[in-house]
């Protein structure tokens, strides 16, 4: 379904546990003149396919802050309620992620799920920000993407592959990024989409869609991810 | 050669050659309407950026000149770029200095290959019958010979001896309706220079992109190298593409004396202000510069920024016009390598200087 812009008036759902913060999104919107609703607390402790379903029915886009206290009865990360919002079928519903985490271990939580998350605003730049991170989402929901989030296939060589304790990640090269420098590639998407177990994947070439003109390492993506075929004996040094 | 009089900009449509400032580094698109080639892709955007300028679908040509990141860091990113086709990737045997790096360039090559987006890749060297056409455009390999791009570095090369990356990087001649416009040098060192000059080479160019980016000729002395090296070719204007600030770095004062013995009424521009030129880093003016992306421009660094040879109905049209930038450099440049007066002794080289590219 073609989305229309969000035009003066439409309304807004703030997602934040921190009730100042929340509040500082609403206003920014309201000078922008969106019709902004602040939300601190998951009451009825629903998932998050339900939370999309039924708290965010009424509202014609979403600002989620991504540490959401479980205190607040939250059992998801905002991550994943953005990309799941901007990716429901039929009816997508564009969402903004905030945070002020983005150099922390959460920077891998946020990457798992980055292809739904068109924007991912820095909570202290969000009164300047919030605004076209809400324009450009709605236009990457239509299809327009701009450079830094344009994807195509690109080989990936996978140096080494962390199964846990911690992030579960795996250490690559994303050619079509840098030649030379590696970065951390969620690791479930991998085993999902090949099949592989962990230890099979260590020195194995994939193929993945990626963002490459992407200027931050944590601001790639990868959809599309197989294993890629054995090199030709001609092009093997 | 002439310069636009009015100063007025080149239209983007039509033929010519663009040299990106992309700071430490190579890049020159050439096109013909939306019809490009490129050689050598620098680290950064500003390739990507000058093709969606043009409107470019299709690289006709993509010309690896060596396996350096100032030359090929860019190179998979753009060939794996399912935004535009592409023709034939030109590259040299050139494998041996970081095979990991080249094993991925080469798994992105094969992968283009297999999926349609790139019609062949071939090995480049001077001896080649085939012209590589870009409309009205077409590109020379100069160098390597066929005996050196086929061996690429090696310390065996039966009369040179040792060749480097940089002794077998391509040299690229770019004609414009047929009349030669710009030499690209790469980074070719003073063993190439006695090649060419032992197979008496035509280098003759208006446009003389300076090897190495001004830095040392490999072991021989800079001041020779650079004379030599000007002379054969006659241009009317030396080009050397470098980073501003930072270290003092390129090109070499040496270099630069010895270009100006060699040619001395030709234009000598910087993409970035050297810092051998200008130790202040307050932001340059940018009010003389070509449209277009450059480097540079956004700190205030760039000298003469990105530079487009245009062929106009009169000769071939620099772009930002030399005037201008002169007016530039004696307004803003605190001590101009370019500018003063030719010295009659070289500077003498400066102990420890680092100078490499």
């Amino acid at each position: 379904m073609a989305l229309a812009t969000l035009a003066p008036g439409a309304r807004v759902l703030v997602l934040d546990d921190d009730e100042y913060d929340a509040e500082a999104a609403v206003c920014a919107l309201e000078d922008a003149e969106f019709d902004a609703t602040a939300l601190s607390r998951n009451e009825r402790g629903v998932g998050v396919d339900e939370f999309l379903a039924t708290e965010c029915a009424e509202f014609d886009a979403l600002v989620c802050d991504h540490v959401l206290n479980s205190s607040a009865w939250f059992g998801f990360a905002g991550a994943e309620l953005v990309s799941r919002a901007n990716s429901r079928p039929g009816r997508p519903l564009p969402a903004v992620l905030v945070t002020s985490h983005r150099n922390t271990d959460e920077t891998g939580a946020i990457s798992r799920w980055r292809a739904g998350i068109p924007v991912v605003v820095d909570k202290p730049d969000l009164t300047e920000e919030i605004v076209p991170a809400l324009e450009y989402t709605v236009r990457e929901l239509r299809g327009e993407f701009r450079e830094e989030r344009r994807r195509f296939t690109t080989p990936i060589e996978v140096l080494d592959v962390f199964d846990g304790p911690g992030p579960r990640q795996a250490r690559v090269v994303v050619v079509g990024w840098h030649l030379t420098k590696s970065v951390y590639m969620p690791l479930d998407p991998v085993l999902e989409a090949t099949g592989l177990r962990p230890h099979e994947l260590r020195g194995r070439w994939l193929e993945a869609k990626v963002n490459c003109y992407a200027t931050r390492a944590d601001d790639l993506y990868y959809t599309d991810i197989v294993v890629a075929p054995d090199m030709p004996a001609e092009f093997q040094l | 050669m002439t310069t636009s009089p009015s100063g007025a900009r080149v239209p983007l449509d039509g033929l010519g050659v663009r040299l990106l400032d992309v700071g430490h580094g190579n890049s020159a698109v050439v096109w013909d309407g939306t019809v490009c080639s490129v050689v050598d892709v620098a680290p950064g955007d500003l390739v990507n950026e000058e093709l969606r300028r043009l409107g470019c679908t299709r690289i006709e040509h993509l010309v690896i000149s060596h396996s350096d990141k100032d030359h090929a860091g860019g190179a998979a990113r753009l060939l794996l770029d399912d935004a535009r086709t592409i023709g034939t990737i030109w590259y040299t045997a050139d494998g041996h200095k970081r095979s990991e790096t080249w094993q991925r360039m080469l798994r992105a090559v094969e992968f283009r290959l297999r999926t349609g987006g790139l019609d062949d890749q071939q090995n480049i060297h001077s001896g080649m019958k085939r012209r590589l056409h870009n409309g009205r455009a077409w590109l020379e390999c100069v160098h390597p010979d066929v005996v050196m791009a086929g061996t690429g570095p090696t310390g065996r090369h039966p009369t040179a001896g040792t060749l480097t990356a940089n002794t077998v990087s391509v040299v690229v001649k770019v004609h414009l309706d047929d009349v030669p416009a710009a030499l690209l040098t790469a980074d070719i060192d003073a063993i190439a220079l006695a090649e060419l000059e032992r197979r008496d080479a035509d280098l003759t160019a208006p446009v003389l992109v300076f090897p190495h980016h001004g830095g040392r000729p490999g072991r021989a002395n800079p001041g020779e190298f650079a004379y030599r090296m000007t002379q054969l070719v006659a241009p009317k204007l030396i080009v050397f593409s470098i980073q501003g600030g930072g270290r003092a770095s390129n090109p070499h004062p040496d270099v630069v004396a010895a270009v100006r013995r060699a040619a001395p009424d030709a234009h000598i521009a910087c993409t970035q202000v050297s810092r051998h030129c200008h130790t202040r880093l307050e932001p340059l003016p940018a009010g003389h510069l070509s449209i277009g992306p450059a480097a540079g421009r956004e700190r205030g660094r760039c000298c003469a920024g990105s530079l487009a040879i245009t062929s106009g109905a009169d000769g071939l049209v620099i772009d930002p016009p030399l005037p201008a930038h002169a007016s530039f450099v004696d307004q803003h440049v605190a001590a101009p390598l370019c500018r003063p007066a030719i010295v009659t002794a070289v500077p003498a080289a400066r102990d420890g200087e680092a100078l490499g590219g």
